[in-house]
């Protein structure tokens, strides 16, 4: 890989904007990312418009209203929370296939509360497929074989909302403490309110070229995609990985988790190993698994985690920043548009364009990680 | 008068006289994997020969967490809203299971206790039957 690059990124607040259209917000993205990589929209010889929830049928293909009827061919892509890594991830297969040049990928969302039909009807109607539940059985199964406690996990959210603070693109920009979080309501047992990452609105959008475009186009900072993954399930599970498993049969050893499957094959293709992430930007759907993802990318081991935070590791000044954005915790979650959220910010980072939230050291190497519902998951390398 | 009891889901348990539940599973023919909830193709060799098994009534409990946050529609649980335990259960046989428990109170759970199957009243359907739910119970208090 790759010969590959993301020529421009752009992105519209994630939010409460209740009276904004996504299709509003993600023009906004779409015109930051073109002008970001100085590319206009006759330039797009392929769009990938990523989204969930929000229920509006063509959004996608009614961007030529809005944009100018190019005639490129417009795909709707779904990966549920994942969508984001698997939009860069076809865009850099139709790139390496010579089928396209230069791709728009956009996602955007407007979620306005939890999954809660996830499951079979009768699942649904007893509550047991409520997302917060599987994500709290990960964070209580964690506590159980390491040791962590509830004040670990608020710790993540402190963090989380000191980096969140000076990220405009964020809906919350407050710092909070660890009583914050554990005074605020529990909602699964033992993840609190503050814990967890927040449905809400907003757009993101990147311009993916191969590097030979780049420099016929005059990209001026190219970000090389060094290697993108995307991967569902492989048997066995693991036991407790938010999906829609009825059963693990445990006789032929625990699962490896999807997330590290889908690593594994990012660091074989972009020719590194975990040790040469500089910063990275992980699905922190909840507090526990911005910890648990971080070890299933393999930046460190089992259940070291969150002794790490503890020492400040993982802060935008420590040896390994995680989610210097505020991640999901803070920005909240339009699930079409979170993973190129992700995008945004590793290659503001690796820029050197992060202002206020830059990490202090010199990052050549991002990772971008997404995660989503029944065993989905995105990785993406990004270099300098 | 008298109404039938009916399992919540086809294939996932046997009602017997009001008074037993068993739960069921299959068995994979080619690779031996087994499953809880009767299937129709093993997830683990794509096998399509697979046989109706009975799985045990106790287990071990391996994770757990308490809902607290009322499940938005189509949620259909009591009014107020009560929290509710559910994790998952370890079985003799080595397959660990997901279910409802019938305990809320994260205190008196922890893995690694010893739970047994009971089964309660969800709902009744239009002709009056009990629409039957396994929930696991601890044994013994923690």
């Amino acid at each position: 890989m790759s010969g590959i690059v993301i020529a421009g990124v752009g992105m519209h607040p994630f939010g409460r904007y209740p009276d904004k259209t996504p299709e509003a917000m993600s023009l906004e993205a779409i015109q930051a990312a073109l002008e970001d990589s100085g590319l206009n929209y006759p330039d797009i010889d392929l769009v990938l418009c990523g989204k969930v929830v929000y229920k509006k049928e063509g959004e996608g293909i009614d961007l030529m209203m809005k944009l100018g009827m190019t005639g490129v061919p417009i795909y709707q892509v779904n990966a549920m929370c994942a969508t984001g890594g698997a939009m860069l991830k076809l865009a850099a297969d139709a790139i390496t296939s010579g089928s396209s040049e230069v791709v728009l990928v956009y996602g955007f969302d407007k979620h306005q509360g939890m999954f809660q039909d996830l499951g079979e009807t009768w699942q649904n109607e007893l509550g047991m497929k409520a997302s917060p539940i599987a994500f709290a059985t990960v964070a209580q199964r964690y506590m159980h074989e390491h040791g962590a406690t509830e004040e670990d996990f608020a710790r993540v959210a402190v963090k989380a909302h000191r980096n969140g603070a000076n990220n405009p693109y964020a809906l919350f920009r407050n710092e909070i403490t660890v009583d914050d979080v554990l005074n605020s309501a529990m909602v699964a047992y033992p993840l609190h309110l503050y814990n967890f990452c927040t449905p809400d609105d907003g757009a993101a959008a990147a311009i993916v070229c191969s590097e030979r475009a780049a420099k016929k186009l005059g990209i001026r900072k190219p970000i090389k995609i060094a290697s993108t993954v995307m991967q569902t399930a492989a048997y066995p599970p693991p036991v407790v990985e938010p999906a829609n498993q009825y059963s693990v049969d445990l006789r032929g050893g625990a699962g490896t988790p999807v997330v590290t499957l889908a690593a594994n094959k990012a660091y074989e293709a972009a020719g590194i190993g975990p040790g040469d992430i500089d910063v990275c930007e992980v699905q922190d759907t909840d507090s526990c698994h911005e910890l648990v993802h971080v070890e299933q990318l393999g930046l460190c081991s089992e259940g070291e985690a969150y002794h790490l935070l503890r020492d400040g590791v993982f802060d935008i000044e420590g040896r390994l920043p995680v989610n210097p954005s505020g991640g999901i915790q803070c920005k909240g979650e339009p699930p079409g548009a979170s993973g190129l959220g992700q995008a945004c910010e590793i290659v503001w980072q690796l820029r050197g364009e992060a202002g206020p939230r830059q990490i202090s050291r010199d990052a050549r190497t991002g990772l971008c990680q997404v995660f989503g519902w029944n065993h989905v998951a995105a990785v993406t390398i990004l270099q300098k | 008068m008298t109404f039938a009891q009916i399992p919540v889901r086809n294939g996932m348990m046997e009602l017997r006289d009001g008074v037993e539940a068993t739960l069921l599973g299959s068995q994979c023919c080619d690779c031996g994997e087994r499953f809880f909830v009767v299937r129709q193709i093993c997830e683990h060799c794509q096998g399509t020969q697979l046989e109706d098994i009975q799985l045990s009534d106790t287990g071990k409990l391996y994770a757990f967490s308490v809902m607290y946050y009322p499940p938005p529609p189509p949620y259909r649980g009591p009014e107020p809203f009560v929290p509710f335990g559910i994790g998952w259960v370890e079985l003799p046989e080595g397959i660990v299971i997901y279910s409802l428990l019938t305990e809320n109170d994260p205190q008196k759970l922890a893995v690694g206790m010893e739970m047994k199957l009971t089964f309660s009243t969800f709902a009744e359907d239009e002709k009056g039957n009990e629409i039957i739910v396994p929930r696991f119970a601890p044994c013994q208090a923690v």
